[in-house]
């Protein structure tokens, strides 16, 4: 029964790789210039930066949760951060109040949802708007230039480790060591069963609030690294940077394989997930489709995707009900 | 002392809405205008597409929609309305926001998706299609006849102080409502769904339908709120409306309806509308940057969700 269901999960990632191998092909077809070392490492690039907001969700999800506040936690970070480095503080310490932005809504969001019970979607929602107006208080409203060139090295094209940009190391690196904990650790175990049932694991004595709590911190802290990660491209930090990014996390978590219920699925299938939506909006990129318009197709394909989950999920939930009737 | 501390508790909301009011009218030129502009000109705005958002709350989901709903109806309708179809324009507009509203609660009844993923992505996809048909074009420069539903006025006190069509026409709404969910089957029936879908499902009440008209609603007043904006301002235009979701769900949620639904109400919903829209008039004279008012909206949320949890325990514990 166990093998058969790990074979189940096996075949549904393996449909994601044969999904980005025939969209790369058709794309290398389609787009000149696609097929490139330049474009994939681009690729490659654009994909660190969504697994990386990804990984921290996937933890959430894993719980039964959502992080809706990411995309905005990218923001604030971003605009601390370069705000720090535009008024000449050292690049370490800009960076550390940066993520310290991240763990303090992260912290907020466990705080309310692990401890008050308040409901996760409300939460966050709030939360997600506490982050974006702060981050336009303090930016006031402006674009804000570091003009810092140690913060820029982090971002720059030039910045190459081994063949790869720096981000793709710094997001590798975060990873593996989240991959670590969530498949090694007492914590990773504890976020898999409570995920399967709240009321189970209590009972069986694991203590759920600081579950909660450290998961949402680290997916603030992922998000905070997210939105440094996306500044230091642009040398710049503005209040929006990281509007939206919180729906494709969610839907790179989704098709990664791990449904909303949470308890299933895992970083693997996120990493997957990952390359899989850079590859489509930077085909849409490549096939001159307008930005609105690319808006609309993501949006499209995310929707369906959640809709697909959604449905397959609640037959196995009728199939497993009509087993036990059985 | 009890009681003193019991009669807080139970009109906090009414309390907090005057210290409010006192506080913006000490600090405004002109207190009584004042007071008038923001009942007129903003809160009977908000009025309306908060009251969809408090039926969605109430059936225990929530309707996030409604902003990019607003921005893709006016403009649909506005099209036809520029080029003088002003009733026609009016007609499809609402089809077009009923309609989406409809999509949303066939995606929660039917589907099953979770109404925050559904009405989130709906947002995203209906935004997305405002930028992409408008390409940010604005239109503007209607004919009176279509500004004069917003800009006129049933009875004229001062220039500035009036009794204003949409104020008329969010009070009829309301009234309907507050029958619609006090007098019929059908609103007991969206409280029934709000506390518990199945065990309403189990003695015979069509759920998915309840659910379904409830969405409609709400898209259709937001499609009305949209249109509103539209003749006030003599603009159509795809930034509409950014803010409507977060700003309903806090009045709602401020109001006291509770985001776990079947409790509270419409009438709730005038004393939240009516805290929010004095809060951001009070953060205004006091000359607060409006850049505070989106973190100020998220606060807000929060601690009603708080104050909600708060009076739930308390319940909980007279029961025991």
């Amino acid at each position: 029964m166990k093998q058969k269901k790990l074979n189940f999960q096996n075949r549904e990632k393996l449909g994601l790789v044969i999904g980005i191998v025939v969209l790369f092909i058709i794309m290398s077809i389609l787009a000149e210039g696609f097929f490139s070392w330049y474009n994939i490492h681009n690729l490659l690039r654009d994909s660190s930066i969504l697994l990386v907001v990804a990984t921290g969700m996937t933890l959430v999800i894993l719980l039964g949760k959502i992080d809706m506040s990411a995309g905005s936690v990218m923001s604030l970070t971003a605009i601390v951060t370069t705000i720090l480095l535009a008024n000449g503080a050292h690049v370490v310490v800009a960076l550390l109040a940066g993520l310290a932005s991240g763990a303090l809504i992260g912290l907020l969001n466990g705080y309310l949802v692990g401890i008050q019970k308040l409901d996760h979607f409300v939460t966050t929602f709030a939360t997600m708007s506490l982050a974006k107006g702060l981050a336009l208080v303090i930016c006031d409203g402006d674009i804000i230039n570091t003009g810092n060139n140690d913060f820029k090295a982090i971002g720059a094209s030039t910045s190459v480790f081994l063949g790869l940009h720096v981000h793709i190391w710094i997001v590798a690196a975060i990873f593996a060591v989240m991959l670590f904990v969530l498949t090694k650790t007492k914590f990773g175990y504890r976020v898999y069963s409570i995920g399967g049932s709240e009321q189970a694991a209590m009972l069986a004595g694991i203590s759920t609030r600081g579950t909660y709590i450290l998961s949402f911190l680290i997916s603030g802290l992922t998000a905070s690294v997210g939105g440094i990660l996306l500044a230091s491209k642009a040398n710049n930090g503005n209040a929006t940077i990281g509007d939206g990014f919180e729906f494709s996390a969610i839907a790179t978590v989704i098709i990664g394989g791990t449904p909303f219920d949470g308890g299933r699925g895992g970083l693997v299938g996120t990493l997957i997930g990952a390359i899989l939506i850079s590859l489509l909006k930077n085909g849409l990129r490549f096939l001159n489709i307008t930005p609105s318009l690319q808006y609309v197709i993501i949006g499209l394909v995310i929707l369906v995707v959640i809709i697909t989950d959604v449905i397959i999920n609640e037959r196995r939930k009728l199939e497993e009900l009509r087993r036990v009737e059985q | 002392m009890s009681k003193v501390s019991g009669f807080i508790l139970k009109q906090s909301k009414i309390i907090l809405l005057v210290v409010i009011v006192v506080v913006a009218s000490i600090f405004a030129n002109n207190p009584i205008e004042n007071i008038f502009t923001v009942i007129m000109s903003q809160a009977t705005f908000m009025l309306i597409y908060c009251l969809g958002m408090t039926l969605a709350i109430l059936t225990g989901g929530l309707d996030l929609s409604v902003g990019s709903v607003a921005a893709f109806s006016s403009y649909i309708g506005a099209t036809l309305i520029i080029e003088g179809y002003v009733v026609p324009g009016i007609i499809v507009a609402l089809a077009i926001g009923a309609g989406i509203g409809a999509i949303n609660g066939l995606l929660i009844s039917k589907v099953k998706l979770s109404p925050f993923i559904a009405t989130y992505g709906m947002d995203w996809l209906v935004r997305g299609l405002v930028l992409f048909i408008l390409a940010g074009k604005k239109i503007f420069g209607f004919s009176p006849a279509f500004t004069s539903i917003s800009k006129g006025a049933v009875v004229e006190f001062t220039s500035t102080m009036k009794i204003s069509n949409p104020f008329v026409i969010a009070l009829v709404i309301f009234l309907v409502l507050l029958f619609l969910m006090r007098k019929t089957t059908f609103g007991r029936n969206v409280y029934c769904v709000g506390l518990n879908a199945s065990a309403t499902r189990i003695t015979g009440v069509n759920t998915d339908r309840i659910i379904t008209i409830i969405y409609t609603i709400s898209g259709l007043l937001a499609a009305i709120a949209g249109l509103l904006y539209a003749a006030v301002l003599d603009c159509a235009e795809p930034n509409m409306g950014t803010h409507y979701g977060l700003m309903a769900i806090a009045a709602t949620l401020v109001g006291g309806t509770a985001i776990t639904g079947g409790k509270g109400g419409v009438g709730n919903t005038i004393i939240g509308v009516l805290i929010m829209v004095f809060l951001t008039n009070a953060l205004a004279v006091l000359g607060v940057s409006h850049l505070w008012q989106e973190a100020v909206f998220g606060l807000v949320i929060i601690f009603a969700a708080l104050m909600e949890k708060a009076r739930q325990k308390q319940i909980a514990l007279l029961q025991m």
